[in-house]
């Protein structure tokens, strides 16, 4: 990973946040945006220009389950697990999701492309079971409309 | 300067104290893991819970972090309380039930057989370590991972952390003993955070005294040249 470029980055993110480090999540968020998931590079550097311990930072980056430490692919693909998705079926789907992408939830194919994960309730119930991907949400889902849904994202 | 009572013994106490140091003070033992008179209190383990009563009402807290104000009414122990504090000690033998710590700490609190699924976890997630590193020796080389079941103690990324110096302060606050130091051929191996450093020998006796990272540290916070070369002994 070029030094230059995540230095860039991580001082543009900073800057929009004037060098809070009480906003942490809006800037790993933002960094994350960038990179899909977060460096280890990336982390370093924000914890320098702080002047927070990394351990800090390493922290918060592995205490909330939307940030990642490893390579995402380049579609995320969630499943909602909440209560009203998960008895509408969601399960069912997600099952179909890990058969045609050939992970589990949490994992990302080995192309790089698909990243399988599960969310607990999006809000929007009414349209469960829900799948998103990157971020466009398709509701009523049935693990039959999951190879099309699938065709239309791969390359 | 305050005086409240303690399981009906009065007793006085100095500004900024806590339930649990005057109690220690005067002798009256509160049980506790998480607890270091050096570190901050953290109310991690919630075993030295006590019950205060203050006017007409009383109320369970944590005696670790509890100011020792004035006129308060404290009981260490009573059916409530050690009620409370069995449920906890059946929690941590399910989670460590191989460690001797907490093995004898629950026989002597009659805890046996824990009623939930037993795990082989070895931290107690008091956070001692933690503490010490960054509030204590200075160095924030440890911290946490994740957060629920995952939680777990670790150096950033789990890797080797250059800002650990290998001092083993970790290793003597820890309530359970499970941050195993060692010194073999020269290095100075702390193999949970997967650590190894170079031993320094001391310039007059030739005894192995320090490590290159602590040396370093100490002369940060302003330990003269030469000093830094001798061992303990020979300064």
């Amino acid at each position: 990973m070029a030094v230059e470029k995540v230095k860039e980055n991580v001082k543009e993110v900073l800057e929009r946040y004037g060098y809070n480090s009480a906003r942490m999540i809006e800037i790993l968020q933002d960094l994350q945006d960038i990179y899909s998931y977060l460096p280890k590079e990336v982390l370093e550097e924000v914890a320098n220009t702080l002047e927070l311990p990394l351990a800090r930072v390493y922290h918060i980056a592995t205490f909330f389950r939307a940030f990642s430490l490893l390579p995402r692919g380049k579609h995320v693909v969630q499943v909602c697990t909440g209560t009203a998705c998960h008895v509408k079926g969601a399960y069912r789907v997600l099952e179909r999701l890990s058969d045609v992408l050939g992970i589990p939830a949490g994992k990302t194919t080995k192309d790089l492309q698909f990243t399988l994960e599960t969310v607990n309730c999006v809000g929007a119930c009414a349209l469960g079971p829900l799948v998103i991907v990157d971020d466009k949400y398709y509701g009523h889902m049935t693990p039959s409309k999951v190879d099309s849904l699938i065709e239309e994202y791969r390359e | 300067m305050a005086e409240l009572t303690i399981d009906g013994k009065k007793v006085v106490s100095r500004p900024g104290e806590t339930i649990l140091q005057v109690a220690k003070r005067y002798g009256i033992k509160i049980p506790n893991l998480c607890h270091h008179d050096e570190v901050k209190p953290y109310t991690a383990c919630r075993l030295c819970l006590v019950e205060i009563k203050k006017g007409k009402r009383t109320k369970i807290v944590t005696s670790c972090d509890y100011p020792a104000e004035e006129g308060l009414e404290v009981k260490t122990s009573n059916e409530k309380i050690e009620k409370s504090r069995k449920m906890l000690m059946e929690l941590y033998l399910s989670r460590c039930p191989n460690l001797p710590v907490i093995q004898k700490m629950a026989e002597e609190m009659g805890v046996k057989e824990p009623r939930f699924e037993k795990e082989n976890e070895d931290c107690i997630l008091c956070g001692l370590c933690v503490r010490v590193c960054s509030e204590v020796v200075g160095r924030h080389a440890l911290g946490y991972e994740s957060r629920g079941p995952e939680r777990r103690v670790v150096p950033p990324f789990d890797e080797p952390n250059p800002l650990c110096i290998s001092c083993g302060a970790c290793t003597y606050v820890c309530p359970v003993d499970v941050i195993p130091i060692e010194e073999k051929d020269g290095y100075r191996i702390m193999e949970r955070w997967h650590k190894k450093s170079k031993l320094v020998a001391c310039e007059k006796c030739g005894k192995y005294f320090a490590t290159e990272e602590e040396i370093e540290w100490l002369k940060e916070m302003g330990l003269p040249e030469d000093k830094a070369k001798l061992c303990m002994d020979c300064r």
